[in-house]
């Protein structure tokens, strides 16, 4: 039986825990901050930023938006990009993950801005949460809460940047840790667990995905460690938890998972420079606003907390990491051998893990001030504990501590949230959005650093960039009549039936066997029932025998169908479990009402 | 009027009961089935998530629903006799000459300069830089979006409008091949 009024962690001790603990009040404290502190995020909403990557991720979003709301399609095959390109496989793609949705429900540009809110949003929720799992109080939790929403170490360069699959990414790290956390006791948890790192991976996770999976092996590992003595095999539970963690990911992630690994294989990016950045540039991230951080932070261990040392060893870990491959043995150039890290450049990125640490072992110090000053009061009074002190001392007694460590703490951590603010400054939406116009789709030579207008025009860029280079077709132009045609006009005539991004009609007449160009680049999966999918020096072509024929070219990704159906069936499974665990909720929510014997309290 | 003494005592029965589930999260010790629940504290708890929601309700509507009203800016204009994308023939034109000449420049440039040591994807990146500068400033200078002139150069590409060299423009692009450094 669970408690009715109940913080967000397990443990009870402090009843001043109990006014942090509404959701609802802490949802609308964030929203504050950041329109005081951040006032560009939620002005021109339509507008994009000025960095081309911005324009390229509003090119692939819009793209999916049109395919799946206009055509009806998965978007399997994005032909709005790089003269046509997989969609769901490539890696900057978010189509499954869902905050989707926000884009379908608003415009595109909308949507962008309500990603960096809800990626800030979740960092800031999920360090609450995780910080009240570790045991820290409402107050300290609050605190490092406050931190990372507005913490200025990277998260300003990422928005600037466009780079929202980050600010969302590591928003969901700390819900992933909590889940894992949590799931060591409850079942529950680790389903929700999985749920969120299989968004983060959904979300163009590729820096955010591995990153999470090398924290929940370290609080794994660490949690295992706290609990070796605890006898019954209880150093298992942590494992247990991780791994039901992650087979849920992975089962919800497959959808992406699949195409992606496929993709992969196919492609890889060659990344050759060797990067490293000295111990002193990457504390610099730190010294200058956030030395009451580093000082709670170090104090922890010392005071021998033992969540406060995995913390400090944590953001010791990603310092390290970090710092790059300065080393043939240094923990990145060793995790760059691996498979799934290969590929991962730019080491300083790990310093939002160092402050995401840093922030929860503050915490650790501000509870064990805030408890300190507590039971101060029984041995002020003579008392052995603070059980022994009369109910209203009790209570008072803790309101005591709470309201000493906000006292002490509070101008601190109000002074590094008001210090963050001009690094947002440069998180301007001064792009104007793009106009949209309906006309047949054809291919533009476009250009990359403003993908955002082609799609809203109804038009394709033949420039474009990808993280991981795909092949492109010499053979694609901006200059044609028709994005359908024979390869010699003196044999056939072609004439667009019906087009949409997974599949185009086509009448063709043709006096001899010829063959039928498509300006978009040629993939394996494009399949035709009347005559032959090709490649015409990389262009999509179909060779069509003599005759009037009805040729329909489909993009036809089976693995990645057969994946997106498991992804869903798990899915489906998980909002059972949702249900049942609501209803139960409900249930003891009404108990008192429905019977005397419980709706008294205890004595 | 005063309340009855019934009444009295029920409320401070209340009262004990919300007071008594506040101590108990001050006992760490205590289990989690002894906590004290009454129809009392399920009703505070309902009510301050109330109020909670409420107040949260009340900073949406100040902070994010000003953000998801923003008016959709105007559709491009369907063409007429005398226009297209909303724009005369002779200010296409213009519009055209102007990125046709900063293309010739920035192609130019790039083998004077030899720039990214004949990297031709790298050169023709930097073309897509310098053609967003000149569309950005022609926009703000004819008073059009950008969009309006992405199509003006489409359509000058696609009807082989000269270029200040009296040629084309090239309708086609050097394919992805990033650099590994």
């Amino acid at each position: 039986m669970s408690t009715l009024i109940h913080p967000v962690a397990p443990q009870r001790g402090r009843w001043t825990d109990w006014l942090f603990s509404f959701g609802w009040l802490r949802f609308a404290l964030y929203l504050m901050v950041l329109h005081t502190l951040m006032p560009s995020l939620f002005a021109n909403a339509r507008h994009v930023l000025d960095y081309m990557d911005d324009h390229t991720f509003h090119h692939l979003e819009l793209a999916n938006k049109i395919t799946v709301l206009e055509y009806h399609q998965l978007p399997a095959w994005n032909p709005f990009f790089c003269g046509g390109n997989v969609g769901l496989a490539g890696p900057e793609d978010s189509f499954y993950a869902p905050d989707t949705l926000l884009r379908w429900f608003f415009d595109v540009g909308m949507a962008r801005h309500l990603t960096v809110l809800l990626g800030l949003f979740l960092g800031a929720e999920g360090t609450f949460r995780l910080a009240r799992a570790t045991g820290s109080s409402g107050l300290a939790s609050l605190s490092a809460a406050l931190i990372m929403l507005t913490n200025s170490v990277i998260m300003p360069l990422w928005i600037t940047n466009g780079f929202f699959n980050f600010t969302l990414g590591f928003g969901l790290l700390p819900w992933v840790c909590w889940c894992l956390l949590m799931g060591v006791d409850k079942p529950a948890y680790r389903y929700l667990g999985g749920f969120f790192f299989a968004w983060i991976f959904t979300h163009a996770g590729t820096y955010p995905a591995p990153y999470t999976l090398l924290v929940v092996g370290f609080l794994t590992f660490s949690m295992a460690l706290m609990k070796r003595n605890e006898g019954d095999r209880a150093w298992l539970t942590p494992f247990v938890s991780a791994t039901v963690l992650g087979v849920v990911f992975v089962l919800l992630a497959l959808a992406k998972f699949v195409p992606l690994m496929l993709f992969l294989k196919q492609f890889s990016r060659t990344w050759a420079v060797i990067e490293q950045h000295p111990a002193p540039t990457i504390f610099s991230n730190f010294t200058g606003g956030y030395i009451p951080i580093l000082v709670l932070a170090g104090l922890a261990p010392v005071l021998r907390d033992r969540w406060g040392a995995v913390f400090a060893l944590g953001a010791g870990l990603f310092f390290v990491l970090a710092m790059g491959d300065f080393d043939p043995l240094s923990p990145y150039h060793l995790l760059k051998q691996l498979p799934l890290f290969k590929q991962l450049r730019s080491p300083e990125r790990h310093v939002i893990l160092v402050i995401q640490f840093l922030v929860l072992g503050a915490a650790r110090t501000i509870t064990l001030v805030e408890d300190a000053i507590a039971q101060s009061v029984p041995w002020a009074l003579g008392a052995s504990s603070l059980s022994v002190l009369p109910r209203s001392l009790r209570i008072g007694a803790v309101a005591l501590g709470t309201a000493c460590a906000a006292g002490i703490f509070a101008p601190k951590y109000v002074q590094m949230v008001k210090q963050s603010a001009p690094s947002y400054a440069s998180v301007q939406y001064s792009f104007e959005p793009a106009r949209h116009m309906q006309q047949p789709f054809r291919q533009q030579r476009g250009n990359r650093r403003d993908g955002h207008v082609f799609p809203a025009m109804h038009a394709g860029s033949l420039a474009c960039i990808t993280g991981i280079p795909v092949p492109q077709s010499r053979l694609l132009r901006g200059d044609l009549q028709a994005e359908e045609y024979p390869l010699d006009p003196a044999l056939a005539t072609v004439r667009r039936v019906y087009w949409s991004p997974n599949a185009i009609t086509l009448d063709v007449t043709a006096r001899r066997a010829t063959r039928v160009l498509i300006n978009q680049n040629y993939h394996r999966y494009w399949r035709s029932r009347e005559g032959t999918v090709v490649s015409h020096q990389g262009l999509l072509a179909v060779n069509v025998p003599a005759g009037q024929h009805r040729v329909t070219l489909r993009f036809v990704d089976w693995p990645s169908y057969i994946a997106a159906s498991i992804s869903l069936l798990t899915l489906l499974g998980l909002l059972g479990l949702l249900a049942r665990y609501a209803w139960t909720y409900l249930l003891e929510l009404a108990r008192p009402f429905g019977s005397k014997n419980t709706s008294k309290p205890n004595r | 009027m005063s309340a009855s003494p019934t009444k009295k005592s029920s409320i401070a029965r209340r009262v004990r009961a919300v007071i008594a589930t506040l101590d108990a999260h001050t006992q760490r010790a205590l289990p989690a089935a002894q906590v004290p629940r009454s129809r009392a504290t399920v009703l505070l708890f309902l009510t301050a998530q109330a109020c909670a929601f409420a107040f949260f309700i009340k900073t949406v509507r100040t902070t994010l629903v000003p953000l998801v009203k923003t008016p959709e800016p105007p559709r491009i204009p369907a063409p007429t006799s005398m226009t297209r994308f909303g724009m005369t023939e002779e200010l296409r034109r213009a519009v055209f000459r102007e990125l046709a000449e900063a293309e010739f420049n920035e192609r130019n440039r790039a083998i004077t300069q030899n720039t990214w040591g004949g990297h031709a994807w790298s050169r023709e990146d930097d073309l897509g830089y310098v053609q967003r500068a000149r569309g950005r400033e022609v926009a703000s200078r004819y008073n059009l979006s950008l969009t309006q002139v992405y199509l003006v150069l489409d359509e000058g590409i696609r009807s082989r409008w000269p270029g200040i060299d009296g040629q084309p423009l090239v309708p086609t692009t050097e394919p992805l091949n990033l650099r590994t450094e």
